[in-house]
């Protein structure tokens, strides 16, 4: 069936429950209404519950009397694209808080660059997939050491030398971005050419790319914007 | 005079000012790559903006929203497809000009017309905007519900050619926005209220993660189709001769009128958006250069006229839009509503006491503005050979880092406490997969921003005026303001209905 036409039943459906959940909330006035003139808790969501009844009703009528005339012929690796996307996306969030920002961060974008790459998924794919989100886990656990070190270095640096600057924002976030980015055009310059040879051009591509997003997000939104990001089995 | 003092070094300090280049430069980008809009690119930098002050924060947000609709025109004239809808004018007579050679002075004239017209809509702005916020000192709370009906049933009218699927998505945005705990009797407001009453999420669904559920999450799933056909990279052109003459520009000054005109009011019409006032704009301008005594050329021909007419529009809908976000609460167009989200969650109430007790940062807001227009002007100007560049991005890589800066973005708003920041995670993954089947089946996301923006307005305000009208349901129809905006509402739900019912004749 076309999507066109399960959307106004799913959404029925979604409304009839939202209508019953509506009548099971507690009804009760606003504080200090004592001649019960307030509409109450119920009130709006019963409304809204039965105005997306009757235009899902509607729309139900009418996308079956349409004519299938926009319906584009499925294509099943999109599919399992879209399906495999949703999933890992489940995952990452699932196991975020066990594995942690870096780790979880990094097979979230290596898997997604490398399924996105060969498009056709097969079961042939999971030995070269294994084998690249392995080593370039490594990789990434090795650069982020490395800033990690930098930066703390640099703090304590700081605090010891009494020069304000290295304590700063500027410095702890800045000097590991540099030192990565040099690191990073560096192994780039070098693996250059197995990339553009053709066997594992697909694996690099997508460990080179998930470790330099992982690494600017980490420093946006941990050594700038101090966001607490999980460490999870990454607990240095 | 104070205020606009406080106002100025709000934004003219070097953090300010970098934050607003970098909201320009990454707006461009997002901007010029196809299928990625203005509203998305907001979207995404709202985590980044929560960590700012206000000022900055909106600075950084207004820096994005400028450079993502004038950066659009770049594919829409090197490849003849737009960035975003609010390019698709452009097309005819850019991509024309590219085919002739003249790739240099499209782009160039591009971002002058962007230019003028995002100056022009600032003034307007700046102009209207107080005498409109005063205007709302009137209003009780049986005005303030029937303004936000107005404001949901316009967008739902205008954001999809279906005007039922536009209310059935505004009334999910108003069914979300009502999750949560009763804000008159702390009664809690969900299913499974015993399982779910030790989570964050009793107090709702935080406004951020659904916008960038809804707007990028959404986006991105939605784009792994176009992976199939990979990206389209630009042809390789010459790009020569970038600034138009200032006697041409001159030469346009009607055309240049008109089409900020029309830019600024579509764009101060709620739910409209850029994408009617390009096409608009670039009629008027096809009227114009058809007469026989304008010494222009003929829009249609492959001619700087045809670029410039849509692209002052659109610009010009930038300040437009902002016009109702700012004065009463409605946004213009969905860029605006997040805008306006960003705004709210921060506390910052739109309307007269916007301007009263806040005034400084409605001129920081001015000040960001003219900013990001005059960076915009610089960036695009210097980049115009590099912005193309941007369009060799691969999609297989694009895609996955638009869905970790939503995640890690929804997860950095509650950043220092770990379970709520989880749960925002999995609120903008739901709505991203609803917004993503929603975009499938041909439904308008818009009406949703809005029905969550404006449920908590209507239930407070609906509720507060009947009670006050001792129980008279009636009250709506006894304030003639609330009368004026109740028949907007349904002149706004038949309109659509009528006018079909004629293209049907």
């Amino acid at each position: 069936m076309h999507i066109k036409r399960v959307i106004p039943i799913v959404f029925i459906i979604i409304a009839l429950l939202y209508i019953i959940f509506s009548f099971t909330v507690e009804e009760r006035k606003m504080i200090g209404d004592v001649r019960g003139w307030d509409p109450g808790s119920r009130a709006m969501p019963i409304g809204i519950g039965l105005i997306i009844l009757a235009a899902s009703i509607y729309l139900s009528f009418k996308e079956k009397k349409a004519p299938d005339q926009d319906k584009k012929p499925h294509d099943p690796g999109i599919r399992k694209l879209t399906i495999l996307t949703i999933l890992l996306c489940i995952f990452f969030i699932l196991f975020f808080r066990f594995l942690g920002f870096i780790i979880s961060t990094h097979i979230f974008l290596f898997s997604l660059i490398f399924l996105y790459y060969k498009r056709d998924i097969r079961q042939s794919l999971i030995p070269e997939f294994s084998i690249g989100l392995l080593t370039c886990t490594g990789v990434m656990i090795t650069f982020y050491s490395i800033g990690r070190f930098i930066s703390r270095y640099l703090f304590l640096l700081g605090r010891k030398s009494e020069i304000p600057v290295l304590k700063s924002k500027l410095a702890t976030a800045g000097a590991p971005l540099v030192i990565l980015v040099i690191l990073f055009t560096v192994f780039l310059i070098i693996l250059k050419n197995p990339i553009k040879r053709g066997k594992y051009r697909v694996p690099f591509i997508a460990g080179f790319s998930s470790i330099g997003i992982t690494e600017f997000l980490y420093i946006v939104f941990k050594q700038i914007f101090l966001v607490s990001l999980v460490k999870g089995l990454v607990f240095w | 005079m104070e205020t606009v003092i406080t106002g100025f070094l709000e934004i003219f300090n070097i953090q300010t000012v970098l934050w607003i280049a970098l909201g320009e430069i990454l707006g461009i980008i997002l901007g010029a790559l196809p299928g990625l809009t203005a509203t998305m690119g907001i979207a995404l930098m709202l985590p980044i903006s929560f960590q700012l002050s206000n000022a900055t924060g909106m600075a950084l947000l207004l820096g994005v929203y400028c450079g993502a609709v004038s950066g659009a025109s770049i594919p829409a004239i090197l490849l003849g497809i737009p960035g975003n809808p609010n390019a698709i004018a452009t097309i005819y007579d850019g991509k024309a000009m590219t085919d002739k050679g003249l790739a240099g002075q499209a782009l160039g004239g591009a971002v002058v017309a962007s230019f003028i017209g995002g100056i022009t809509s600032l003034i307007i702005l700046a102009l209207f905007s107080p005498i409109i916020a005063r205007f709302t000192l009137a209003f009780g709370p049986a005005e303030k519900a029937s303004l936000a009906l107005v404001g949901l049933t316009i967008i739902a009218s205008v954001a999809s050619r279906n005007l039922v699927k536009g209310i059935l998505t505004g009334a999910i945005g108003l069914a979300l926005s009502l999750f949560g705990t009763d804000p008159f009797s702390n009664v809690i407001r969900l299913p499974f209220s015993k399982l779910f009453a030790k989570t964050p999420l009793t107090s709702g669904i935080n406004l951020i993660p659904a916008l960038i559920g809804l707007f990028g999450i959404s986006q991105a799933l939605f784009d792994i189709e176009r992976i199939k056909t990979g990206h389209i990279a630009p042809p390789q052109i010459k790009i020569e001769k970038i600034f138009p003459s200032f006697r041409k520009i001159a030469s346009m000054w009607r055309l240049i009128i008109e089409s900020s005109g029309i830019g600024t009011l579509i764009g101060a019409i709620p739910g409209t958006g850029a994408s009617i006032a390009v096409f608009l704009s670039y009629e008027r301008a096809k009227k114009i250069t058809a007469s026989p005594k304008s010494k222009l050329e003929k829009v249609g021909s492959g001619c700087l006229e045809g670029v410039f007419a849509p692209e002052v529009a659109n610009n010009a809908c930038t300040g437009g839009a902002l016009i109702p976000a700012l004065t009463l609460g409605i946004p213009g167009d969905a860029a605006t509503a997040v805008l306006l989200g960003a705004l709210m969650v921060k506390g910052v109430v739109p309307g007269f006491r916007l301007f009263t007790e806040d005034l400084s940062l409605v001129y920081a807001i001015f000040f960001a503005l003219l900013l990001a227009n005059v960076f915009m002007l610089i960036f695009q100007l210097a980049g115009v050979r590099l912005f193309p560049k941007v369009l060799n991005v691969p999609l297989a890589v694009l895609i996955p880092t638009i869905l970790i800066l939503s995640l890690i973005g929804s997860y950095a708003i509650q950043g220092q406490a770990i379970i709520s920041a989880t749960y925002d995670m999995g609120i903008a993954l739901g709505l991203g997969i609803l917004g993503y089947f929603l975009k499938k089946g041909d439904y308008p996301i818009a009406p949703i921003v809005l029905g969550l923006i404006l449920g908590g307005m209507l239930e407070e305000n609906f509720r507060r005026a009947v009670k006050l009208a001792e129980g008279n349901y009636f009250v709506f129809f006894t304030k003639p303001i609330a009368v004026v905006f109740i028949a907007l509402a349904i002149f706004s739900v038949v309109l659509p209905l009528l006018k079909k019912k004629k293209v049907r004749e």
